[in-house]
């Protein structure tokens, strides 16, 4: 159990490198941020599971799997309203701002 | 008298509560098996006081587990596209899709869904019509093909949680 919890953690922390990679490859905030997501949930999620499996049927394992559960709520939500933010001051898909105070034009 | 009456329909949320009380005690001991029946009584009473329960009526949690399961595996389908992504070219491109669901509540867990499937941000929901913000590879540009295939594979769960109450 403790080998295969381990390789899950690995294969977790492979998604989050390709995670890191990809918000360095990519300048754009809407393609990074669609890549960060990735690592909250792929990522974190695959090393979790690892760590519950490592640890077997117990009360750490049990807490984990909360653990989880409170990731799967509270981070899809952190991700929208940050892409959402962005969006609605102006940030465009290309990079480009648009200038929305009103005066300035 | 009241108070217990309504609470009646609360007996599955209750019991939830209280294993989530055990497991946070990390222990079976004789405090945390009286606390936790009044601690998840305590927020059964705060849940009714502060939250739209009225929405959550007519939805049937059992087939929203199921939903969440099938999730797992579109997490991991949807995440071996992104590595695809990084590796080669990718673009942001934002697409709009109609949602088939009339519960509010489980529109929002529609778009928690789409959230969690790495690739596709929700940006809006207006109505029926959702604004998603989508990654995609800039030769081969289908955003309003895939999200809807991916809205399409989600809702069907979320239909069966709808209807059969």
């Amino acid at each position: 159990m403790e080998i295969l919890g381990n390789i899950i953690i690995i294969l977790g922390i492979i998604f989050m490198l390709f995670g890191v990679i990809g918000i360095f490859r990519y300048q754009n905030f809407f393609v990074r941020i669609l890549i960060a997501s990735k690592i909250d949930t792929v990522g974190a999620l695959t090393v979790v599971i690892g760590l519950a499996v490592k640890h077997g049927f117990s009360f750490f394992s049990l807490r984990v799997v909360l653990l989880l559960v409170l990731m799967f709520i509270i981070n899809p939500m952190v991700t929208h309203i940050i892409a959402r933010s962005a969006y609605e001051s102006g940030q465009n898909i290309d990079g480009s701002v648009d200038d929305i105070e009103e005066g300035n034009e | 008298m009241h108070i217990f009456q309504a609470r009646k329909n609360d007996i599955p949320a209750w019991i939830v509560l209280m294993l989530v009380w055990i497991i946070l005690m990390g222990e079976l001991s004789l405090y945390a098996l009286i606390s936790a029946p009044i601690v998840s009584f305590g927020c059964i009473l705060i849940l009714h006081k502060f939250l739209p329960t009225a929405y959550i009526q007519n939805v049937n949690f059992l087939k929203l587990i199921f939903h969440y399961i099938t999730l797992v595996g579109k997490i991991y389908l949807n995440g071996f596209y992104v590595i695809k992504i990084i590796l080669t070219k990718g673009q942001a491109d934002i697409t709009e899709v109609d949602t088939n669901l009339k519960n509010p509540f489980l529109r929002a867990v529609l778009i928690h869904s789409i959230t969690l499937t790495p690739g596709s941000i929700p940006l809006a929901l207006e109505g029926k019509k959702m604004t998603v913000l989508n990654l995609a590879n800039p030769n081969d540009l289908h955003s309003f093909e895939d999200i809807n295939k991916l809205r399409q594979g989600l809702e069907k769960a979320l239909i069966k949680a709808e209807q059969e109450t």
